[in-house]
């Protein structure tokens, strides 16, 4: 995608599009819609033009590439789950990572950075 | 000399990944759903991953399941994250120790400046609380995901 904007809905329920838009769409009424995660996206059913054309042959691979992606992430939190790891209370997870901070930070990188000063975690805020 | 990225960019902390995750329901989990979408919609934003935040989540994921490290490094490329090796220099983390955080935290806020992020991601208090600068901007899965919203990122 090249370019994005702003387009209105009317109380009426009429969609207002910008006035670049509209002209590009001139004789283009329907549209399919589709529902992510975050957004939806109104795709034009017919693209006569050579530039709509080339805007609607790349969408199809970036929404599959969204969709499989997405799917991906529902797997891994759903093996992660399994795993346990949905029984932590956020506290609690962010206690254990800040242990393996430390823990990694001593075991790595501290002799690196041995002029600076080492001293204990502040007073948590 | 640190490297500027073009699009707007952002550093991910390693809480955001592990909690977003481990609780599906929050915000960090949304921000990773949001992302993963955006960038293989649009492709406009350049997710940073310090090496050291790569090495958290490994270990987090490795405990609960040898298997799972795989599919971090799954996401990483679904994000086409980019992994920062270089280390920051020792005054630059000094800079950050002064200002008040545990050095092992100065560590990665100075691997945010070293790299030129324009947004650092985190859901840990120190940073959220006590880290002012004017190198790049401190904000939570929540507030980031408003300014997506807002088309302000």
């Amino acid at each position: 995608m090249q370019k994005a904007g702003v387009a209105e809905l009317s109380p009426e329920g009429t969609l207002v599009l910008p006035a670049e838009v509209k002209a590009q769409l001139a004789d283009t009424h329907k549209f399919l819609v589709i529902w992510l995660e975050g957004s939806v996206l109104l795709v034009p059913t017919s693209v006569p033009s050579v530039g709509r054309t080339k805007i609607a042959a790349d969408l199809p691979a970036r929404l599959r590439r969204a969709r499989f992606a997405l799917r991906r992430l529902s797997a891994f939190q759903e093996a992660i789950q399994c795993a346990g790891g949905s029984q932590k209370t956020p506290e609690e997870i962010m206690e254990n990572l800040r242990t393996i901070r430390r823990r990694l930070w001593e075991e790595e990188y501290v002799h690196k950075y041995a002029h600076i000063s080492h001293s204990t975690i502040p007073p948590a805020g | 000399m640190p490297i500027s990225p073009t699009p707007p960019s952002l550093l991910l902390d390693s809480n955001e990944f592990i909690l977003g995750l481990s609780l599906a329901d929050s915000a960090s989990a949304a921000l990773l759903c949001r992302l993963v979408e955006r960038i293989a919609l649009r492709g406009d934003i350049l997710v940073i991953v310090p090496h050291m935040v790569e090495q958290e989540v490994g270990r987090n994921l490795q405990a609960l399941d040898t298997r799972l490290p795989r599919r971090f490094y799954r996401l990483l490329q679904d994000l086409t994250a980019q992994v920062e090796y270089a280390e920051p220099p020792g005054d630059l983390v000094q800079k950050y120790r002064h200002l008040g955080l545990a050095t092992e935290d100065a560590y990665i806020a100075a691997a945010a400046e070293h790299t030129g992020v324009r947004y650092f991601i985190s859901e840990n208090r120190h940073f959220l609380q006590r880290l002012r600068t004017d190198a790049f901007a401190v904000l939570d899965a929540a507030t980031c995901l408003e300014m997506m919203d807002r088309d302000k990122l």
